[in-house]
């Protein structure tokens, strides 16, 4: 397998036009996994840990652009946490410390996988992904850009360079459970936010894909019941269905009680 | 001075090469039970070696305690069962040869429930009763026509009488999950024959045992083999007897070669865990708390082949009764075959399963008759020079000692709700025997005995032991690994004895002119009335817990945990302290979530993503513990002693809060579930 290392975006974009089938990693904490178990043969990687474009973070005219290189540990403390304080509690709740300094956003909108704990907080924020290939940049919706379990919109000669959010005020939260305190996947994930009138839940773990549900906020009462409803989760090793939807329920009603105290 | 295996410089058995040698896997069934009817490896590249049922026809069957496996299966009877196996040059290469082994199967009715499977017209697992093993050291009980391969029993005073004369009795059905070791390093070795000789680098607790049973195996005197046990990266009991070392073996044997084999992560769960068990217990008292009778029921699943079972089976039954004085004991325990994979020796051995069982029954006796589950325990415990239900008398008996200090520990005078408390007995390997030679070399002395270094910090405790006898500098000590052709003769480093059984031939050794020392601890139980010596030396303890529960999610937070332990003479402080610490922090995976999860008798969860072990992050804030220590006594092993009664303890305070759990783990949805039936 080769390992391809570009050190800008251009030349990246140039290397993924090149060889589609070049498996981008950042942290490697999915991408290893994947090789490790024999889930993928990728004939190459595409190593973008060079790449100082997709690093960090900034704000432009309203909106938070964090860039796809941005690990959990930067999201975690300092004024983005600030900013955003959901992803900050995902953040801290994802693997260890050394999970945290790999693992990053790019990666858990690169995986698209239903358990990615980054997906909620952004989700309900309205979060847009910027893609670029060597044919040009594009701007999809979240919620477009999750089209199924493990499966996003990304072409193959696309990456994702960054994913944008407003700044703007609201109240907002991030809930999951575990069966232990960390490390491990969760049973189900929560984040909620409450923005002006309207109230905006996304899930994890509880479906093929990370769910988002709208309600506005005078269906405070009847809300939770509307996110278990929304979800569709399976019987696993880690939890059953029933268990989940309930699980769902009590997290709604305390993100709810945690925003609008 | 740094630490090996901090500084990564440690070797383990799974570092150890010699030159030319192949890299082994096995190719496994698919189904839980199934004859093999085909074995086709024509699509195996020549490089490789592969090993089919016709090539280990000629070995004998084996099996610690009872001689009821193959080297291969023609029947396989777990899923995981070894078929065949192959050997390469590269571990790749390995690996990628185990699929183009075709094999066809011809499946057979299988039972995945100790329970059912004791059952008259289950499937039947092992038609007949084969022999019994080297390391069985009492009289195998097999029921012919079911799958119960042992049957222990206790019959001390009248029970029927007893119960008759009770205020009180409650009898509840516990259960209690199967558990995965997860030691760090997987299971390693490497073979290699020389002519008729074998030689075999593994890591082992067992290697007389290991030996002993190759010898069996190959048709060999022992002592034309020779085991060398490497340092473990954890072991728990996995590493006991012959788990991979026949496969390799008989590789090596067609090979030509010597062979390299490394279980991948996976296929631990499809080598050895912790046993299911189905404990059934009945408690009678009098209106003032005194016990009169008491009645255990033990079902332990043993899986597809017997392994150490049987004797797992009756230490659960022996030590059910626990530390009290009951006049009325009736035990039967049972081994019980199904098509699970096979389960074996986990730290606690039995205990796990026979304490939680005991000690949450006692509390719900105490609840019913009012009484305080401290109060009640300490009314029944037994004192020095008790008589137990085995006939044995009982010294240095500190266990009122052990409950009143975990009972302080979290201030249990001043309220228990969310407070929890249990206690532990638990026997030692008995009969034992246990020698060692001392060597000069120049300044040095070099201890030569058969106890084996898993990370428990054995060979830093007899270090220092020997140090301190020898009255010379701990550096000038050295403690090679042990191999068979030059060590003297020990029973196992298993049962928290090597530390005891080891310290006092040590002891011996430097007395003795030669410079070797032996000691022998007799005993055994009759295996039909429970009768005789259990164990020549009783490790004790107690833990206690504070918990809340989420009412909402069902999780349970436990917020204080702590265990006193009888240490008697502390040999090495630091070790003594760890392996407590370790042995907590094992037993809070065990209460809250550790579960060997199965679907039609496959493992579903076997990696250790699905199946969590606790991290640091589940260690209660206040995590405390405490060694009672006294100058002069024995040496009390502590390897496993704060283990067995952690889950009780949480189990006791979550029942504190009206929610009474009798199944272990205690997940969310457990608890949720009981919460339902809350009284």
């Amino acid at each position: 397998m080769d390992v391809l290392t570009p050190s800008t975006l251009d030349e990246a974009l140039r290397l993924k036009a090149e060889v589609p089938a070049a498996r981008p990693i950042q942290g490697g904490t999915d991408v290893m996994v994947e090789l490790n178990f024999d889930r993928a043969r990728p004939p190459a990687l595409l190593n973008l840990n060079e790449v100082r474009e997709l690093r960090g973070w900034s704000r432009e005219n309203g909106t938070l652009r964090l860039g796809s290189g941005l690990t959990y540990t930067e999201a975690m403390a300092g004024p983005l946490a600030e900013a955003f304080p959901a992803l900050a509690e995902a953040s801290r709740t994802v693997g260890s410390p050394q999970i945290r300094n790999r693992g990053t956003i790019g990666g858990n909108l690169g995986t698209a996988s239903p358990a990615g704990d980054a997906l909620p907080p952004l989700l309900v924020r309205g979060a847009e992904v910027e893609l670029a290939s060597v044919r040009g940049a594009r701007t999809l919706l979240l919620t477009e850009f999750l089209v199924g379990p493990k499966r996003n919109a990304l072409e193959p000669d696309e990456l994702v360079t960054a994913v944008r959010v407003p700044a703007g005020p609201g109240s907002e939260t991030f809930m999951k459970v575990g069966p232990r305190n960390a490390m491990v996947i969760a049973v189900v994930s929560l984040a909620l936010r409450v923005d002006g009138d309207e109230l905006l839940a996304s899930y994890g773990s509880a479906g093929p894909v990370t769910g988002l549900v709208r309600a506005p906020l005078s269906e405070r009462a009847g809300f939770p019941e509307q996110v278990a409803a929304a979800a569709s989760p399976i019987d696993d090793v880690r939890g059953t269905s029933a268990y989940r939807r309930h699980a769902l329920r009590v997290l709604t009603t305390r993100a709810l009680d945690r925003c609008l105290a | 001075m740094s630490d090996p295996r901090a500084t990564g410089s440690a070797r383990y058995a799974e570092d150890f090469e010699l030159p030319g040698m192949l890299h082994a896997r096995i190719v496994r069934s698919l189904f839980p039970h199934a004859r093999v009817v085909r074995v086709d490896a024509s699509a195996v590249p020549e490089s490789c070696i592969v090993l089919t049922p016709d090539d280990v026809r000629d070995l004998s069957p084996y099996g610690c305690q009872i001689e009821d496996q193959n080297v291969l299966a023609e029947r396989a009877r777990h899923v995981g069962d070894p078929v065949a196996a192959v050997a390469a040059p590269t571990p790749e290469q390995a690996e990628e040869a185990v699929p183009l082994v075709e094999i066809d199967y011809e499946q057979l009715p299988a039972v995945f429930d100790a329970v059912e499977a004791a059952q008259p017209g289950a499937p039947l697992l092992h038609e007949t009763a084969a022999a019994g093993g080297a390391a069985a050291y009492f009289a195998m009980r097999p029921q012919p026509g079911t799958n119960i391969c042992h049957r222990f029993r206790i019959r001390h005073g009248d029970v029927d009488a007893g119960f008759a004369e009770a205020d009180a009795i409650v009898e509840r059905m516990y259960r209690i999950a199967g558990a995965q070791h997860a030691h760090m390093e997987p299971h390693a070795c490497v073979a290699h024959w020389d002519g008729n000789r074998l030689e075999l680098w593994t890591g082992t607790q067992t290697p007389f045992s290991m030996r002993d049973d190759l010898a069996t195996i190959f048709g060999i005197p022992p002592e034309a083999i020779r085991i060398v046990s490497l340092p473990m990266g954890g072991s728990f009991g996995a590493k006991t007897f012959v788990r991979t070392e026949a496969i390799a073996a008989a590789l090596a044997r067609k090979a030509q070669r010597p062979v390299k084999l490394v279980l991948p992560r996976s296929e631990e769960w499809q080598t050895l865990n912790r046993h299911p068990a189905t404990v059934t217990v009945k408690l009678g008292a009098r209106a003032d708390g005194t016990l009169v009778a008491s009645q255990t029921t033990c079902y332990a699943d043993t899986g597809a082949y017997a392994d150490c079972g049987p004797g797992v089976a009756q230490k659960m039954g022996f030590a059910a009764p626990g530390p009290y004085r009951i006049p009325n004991v009736r035990v039967d325990a049972y081994c019980v075959y199904t098509n699970l994979a096979p389960n074996g020796a986990f730290r606690g051995y039995g205990q796990m399963q026979s304490t939680w069982a005991r000690e949450r029954a006692l509390d719900t006796l105490a609840e019913q008759l009012g009484l305080d589950p401290v109060e009640l325990r300490l009314r029944n415990i037994v004192r020095d020079g008790d008589v137990y239900c085995t006939g044995e008398t009982l010294h240095d008996v500190r266990f009122a000692e052990c409950l009143e200090a975990a009972a302080a520990a979290v201030r249990w005078s001043e309220g228990r709700r969310g407070k929890g408390i249990a206690l532990v007995m638990k026997g030692m390997q008995t009969p034992s025997r246990a020698a060692i030679a001392i060597e000069r070399d120049g300044d040095d002395y070099v201890l030569r005995c058969a106890t084996t270094e898993m990370g428990q910090g054995a060979k830093r405790a007899l270090s220092l032991e020997a140090a301190r006898l020898l009255g010379v500098d701990v550096a000038r000590i050295r403690f090679p690994d042990p191999d068979t052709s030059l060590v003297p003769y020990d029973t196992r480093t298993t049962s928290s004895r090597s530390t005891y059984m080891m310290s006092r031939a040590l002891a011996e050794a430097v007395r003795d002119p030669r410079g070797y020392g032996e000691i022998r601890n007799e005993g055994g139980l009759d295996p039909d009335t429970g009768q005789g010596i259990a164990s020549t030396h009783w490790h004790q303890g107690a833990a206690a817990a504070d918990v809340e529960v989420d009412e909402e999610t069902g999780k349970v937070t436990v917020t204080h945990l702590h265990t006193t332990t009888y240490a008697g003479r502390v040999v090495n402080r630091l070790g003594a302290e760890l392996q407590t610490e370790g042995s907590m922090i094992m037993g809070l995976g065990t209460a809250l979530f550790e579960e060997v999860a199965f679907e039609d008798g496959q493992v579903i969860n076997a990696n250790l993503s699905d199946y969590a072990t606790p991290s640091f992050a589940d260690v209660p804030t206040r995590f405390t513990y405490e060694l009672i220590e006294e100058d002069g006594a024995d040496v009390h092993g502590l390897g496993e002693t704060a283990l067995p009664p952690v889950p009780p303890a949480v189990g006791n305070a979550v029942a504190s809060l009206g929610i009474e759990v009798d199944e272990l783990p205690l997940k969310p949805e457990t608890v949720l579930a009981a919460m339902k039936v809350r009284v």
